[in-house]
């Protein structure tokens, strides 16, 4: 399962958003942003991309799973 | 034992043996409580002490330090120095890191609007009103190294402030030597906040922080970024800025 990791606030305006952690300040631009918004519970790595391609259409081979491991090494999403 | 009075709250102060009391009277004049008993009726309270400094540069870190932990997760503080018009209470916070160019902008401009402090501006959320911190001014060597003294607002001959200053201007300054004019515009809203959190202390301590900073955002109409060489380039701007509000 894939759930959110310790975010102090996330502030969405716009389809984008600013998320922060007691150490940085990150912005993130549409499909990360969605990301984050559907996994207010956890949520297994199928599911995810099933919610993605249901939003903006089919990703390519492997996308999702890149911004996961991008927004995991940020800390702000944790499997 | 002196009190020292800042930021909306208090901490205590031992000079020890280093400090000269003299001096750290005329630095800190705005900040001292009215009388030494004062401080002994508060001798069983939780008020942090501030004690064991070698110079009034480092005695000022540490009273700043102390004031900022009492006051996290209750006021928004941003590392700014900021003036008020001492009529209206109208301020303007200008946010930037420490060596360029917060203390410089402060002294000119405190000659004819109210000081409030040269470093940590704190704000009570959603009255924005400015809880000052009038602390002792540090001036540098000629060559921009290390503080060789810290003088008082009032030795400075700095304007006293408004009693409920209330923030209505919120600038980052850019400070490039050798710019000729200054360059004034306005973030949207993602950039300020960007560029706020990091000049900020305690943040993730307050209720929601990012929706407060874009509340604070909205309030302001904007966050200016001033981009000049001197100081004096932005006294007109910043003139316009305190009168109209």
């Amino acid at each position: 399962m894939i759930e959110r990791g310790e975010i102090v606030d996330l502030l969405v305006r716009e389809g984008e958003c600013l998320v922060l952690t007691v150490r940085q300040c990150l912005r993130l631009t549409e499909v990360p942003t969605e990301l984050l918004a559907f996994i207010d519970e956890p949520r297994t790595l199928e599911q995810i991309k099933a919610h993605l391609d249901e939003r903006f259409g089919p990703a390519p081979e492997g996308r999702v799973e890149e911004i996961v491991d991008d927004l995991i090494s940020h800390g702000l999403i944790r499997t | 034992m002196s009190l020292i009075h800042a930021l909306g709250t208090t901490v205590r102060v031992d000079l020890g043996e280093d400090i000269d009391p003299e001096e750290f009277a005329g630095a800190w004049s705005r900040c001292l409580g009215d009388d030494a008993a004062e401080a002994e009726n508060t001798a069983d309270d939780p008020t942090p002490v501030v004690a064991g400094q070698r110079s009034m540069t480092s005695l000022t870190q540490a009273i700043t330090r102390a004031l900022i932990e009492r006051r996290a997760g209750e006021l928004l503080m941003l590392h700014a120095g900021a003036v008020c018009n001492p009529d209206t209470g109208a301020a303007i916070a200008y946010v930037a890191p420490g060596g360029t160019g917060k203390t410089t902008l402060t002294r000119l401009l405190g000659t004819r609007y109210g000081y409030l402090t040269d470093e940590t501006v704190g704000i009570e959320p959603r009255t924005w009103e400015i809880k000052p911190y009038p602390k002792p001014l540090s001036t540098r060597t000629a060559e921009g190294g290390y503080p060789k003294s810290e003088l008082g607002p009032d030795e400075l001959g700095l304007v006293r402030a408004h009693p409920h200053p209330r923030l209505t201007t919120l600038a980052i300054l850019r400070r490039t030597p050798g710019r000729d004019c200054a360059r004034i515009s306005r973030f949207d809203l993602f950039d300020a906040i960007t560029a706020l959190v990091p000049e900020t202390s305690s943040l993730p301590a307050m209720d929601r922080p990012l929706h407060l900073l874009a509340d604070l955002h909205d309030e302001l109409d904007g966050v200016w970024l001033l981009e000049f060489g001197e100081a004096e380039q932005l006294t007109d701007w910043i003139d316009d800025q305190l009168a109209a509000s």
